[in-house]
């Protein structure tokens, strides 16, 4: 599964820097930060779409409110998380999904997140991470192998392109393998394709 | 000079870049600089965003001439080349040998490389005879010096937008060569070997990461305003 994708946004450097440490500890998501000042930062939520922004609270000002208003917590995917003072939490602007307390213990803050995502992105059945790659697959990619360009290959196996260039990227995926000739080398590797195939 | 060594060993091959060599003894980095006649101001802004991905001074580092970054630009483009690539060549020859020795497809290993490293020395070459001269051009240019005067924009259509939109990911293959090795291949015969290619290539990535990030980050905005502002003043004469 894709991670899960965090903005961080305060106009304080230690707040930011403090965050981003205390992120570092959950497994497996993706932080991105920008020291905000409140002008750019809606846009740019809605651009890259993350999956949470962290905000702190004085970003949200009588100026941007409306602005915010129009896209939070419905329109956009994305939920965006209060960093507040622990007197603020009681009355809470609607367009957070949530939010962190300041004066909370790392580990506190740290299962709260945790729960947060698990919430809001919960794990499908999660699609077995092996790199196995199924027989559809390692037909497809035996193909890609010898060269033949996505249409082909959907011409010789009855499918569309569309759905030739989704197992492409999941084999990709799976395999951590990027590039065509890296994917030949995994083939011939593990006898999906005979050396004397490619060198035609 | 000698703690920075001591901080990240990987520093030495930037210093090398600078024309500066391990010998330096006490001295201390500015002194070591004026030796060598190195900008002081540039040198530690590079080695310091070398060092730490989180640091990256854009705007203190577009400050700085363009001369003074193609130089560096450049250098690390023989040091890939000359250097770091054979070099790396040469432990892939010897771990197919003691690695894989009863693989009988691991040579694959060594061409998917050489792969690699051609897409690699097109890359460099495109950028060393195309983009850098133009850029230094533009800046030549920009400071109104007689020899290039009114060239623009006749010099050449060619613009530095377009190398941004080519400047293409050259990490990728270098990712699968990785992965090939750190999943792929069966158990190594020789472990020490195997660990010490995989390490040259980790390192090699970081430091191609680092180069890219000057050219799109610092290189490319540079000449892209000077390009505007040569623009502009043509308009107005
Ligand atoms: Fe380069
Ligand atoms: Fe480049």
């Amino acid at each position: 599964m894709r991670k899960p994708t965090f903005l961080i946004a305060a106009r304080s450097y230690i707040i930011l820097k403090g965050l981003d440490f205390l992120l570092k500890e959950i497994e497996d998501i993706e932080i991105k930060w920008v020291i905000a000042d409140s002008n750019n930062l809606l846009s740019k939520i809605i651009n890259e779409e993350p999956d949470f922004v962290i905000l702190f609270s004085d970003l949200i000002t009588s100026k941007n409110r409306n602005e915010f208003q129009k896209y939070f917590p419905d329109i956009v995917k994305t939920r965006l998380i209060c960093l507040c003072q622990s007197s603020e939490t009681g009355n809470l602007e609607k367009i957070y999904s949530d939010y962190i307390d300041l004066n909370e213990d790392k580990i506190t803050i740290i299962r709260k997140l945790n729960r947060i995502i698990d919430i809001y992105l919960p794990k499908k059945s999660v699609p077995s991470k092996s790199s196995e790659i199924s027989e559809r697959e390692k037909n497809i990619l035996r193909n890609v192998a010898l060269g033949f360009t996505n249409k082909e290959i959907g011409e010789k196996l009855f499918i569309s392109t569309h759905t030739v260039i989704t197992h492409r990227k999941n084999i990709t995926h799976k395999l951590g393998i990027k590039t065509i000739s890296g994917l030949t080398v995994y083939a011939i590797l593990n006898n999906i394709i005979a050396v004397e195939e490619i060198s035609k | 000079m000698a703690e920075l060594v001591h901080m990240n060993y990987l520093l030495v091959s930037v210093m090398n870049r600078f024309g500066i060599r391990l010998g330096f003894g006490d001295k201390s980095i500015s002194q070591v600089c004026k030796e060598h006649s190195v900008n002081i101001d540039f040198f530690l802004e590079i080695v310091n965003s070398f060092h730490d991905k989180d640091y990256f001074p854009q705007k203190h580092l577009q400050g700085f001439s363009i001369q003074l970054i193609i130089d560096y630009l450049s250098k690390t483009h023989r040091y890939y080349l000359d250097e770091k690539i054979p070099e790396i060549e040469k432990l892939i020859d010897q771990m197919i040998i003691e690695c894989y020795s009863h693989n009988e497809h691991a040579h694959f290993l060594k061409t998917f490389f050489i792969e690699y490293v051609n897409e690699l020395i097109s890359h460099i070459k495109k950028e060393d005879e195309k983009v850098f001269p133009y850029s230094i051009n533009i800046e030549n240019q920009f400071l109104n010096k007689k020899e290039s005067e009114n060239q623009y924009p006749t010099s050449s259509n060619y613009s530095i937008k377009e190398y941004l939109s080519e400047h293409n990911n050259i990490e990728e293959k270098l990712f699968d060569l990785k992965n090939i090795i750190i999943k792929y291949l069966p158990s190594p015969e020789n472990q020490a070997l195997c660990s010490k290619v995989l390490s040259d290539l980790f390192n090699l990535e970081k430091d191609i990461n680092d180069h890219s990030r000057i050219e799109e980050n610092v290189l490319i905005p540079k000449v892209k305003l000077m390009e505007e502002e040569l623009s502009n003043r043509q308009k107005k004469t």
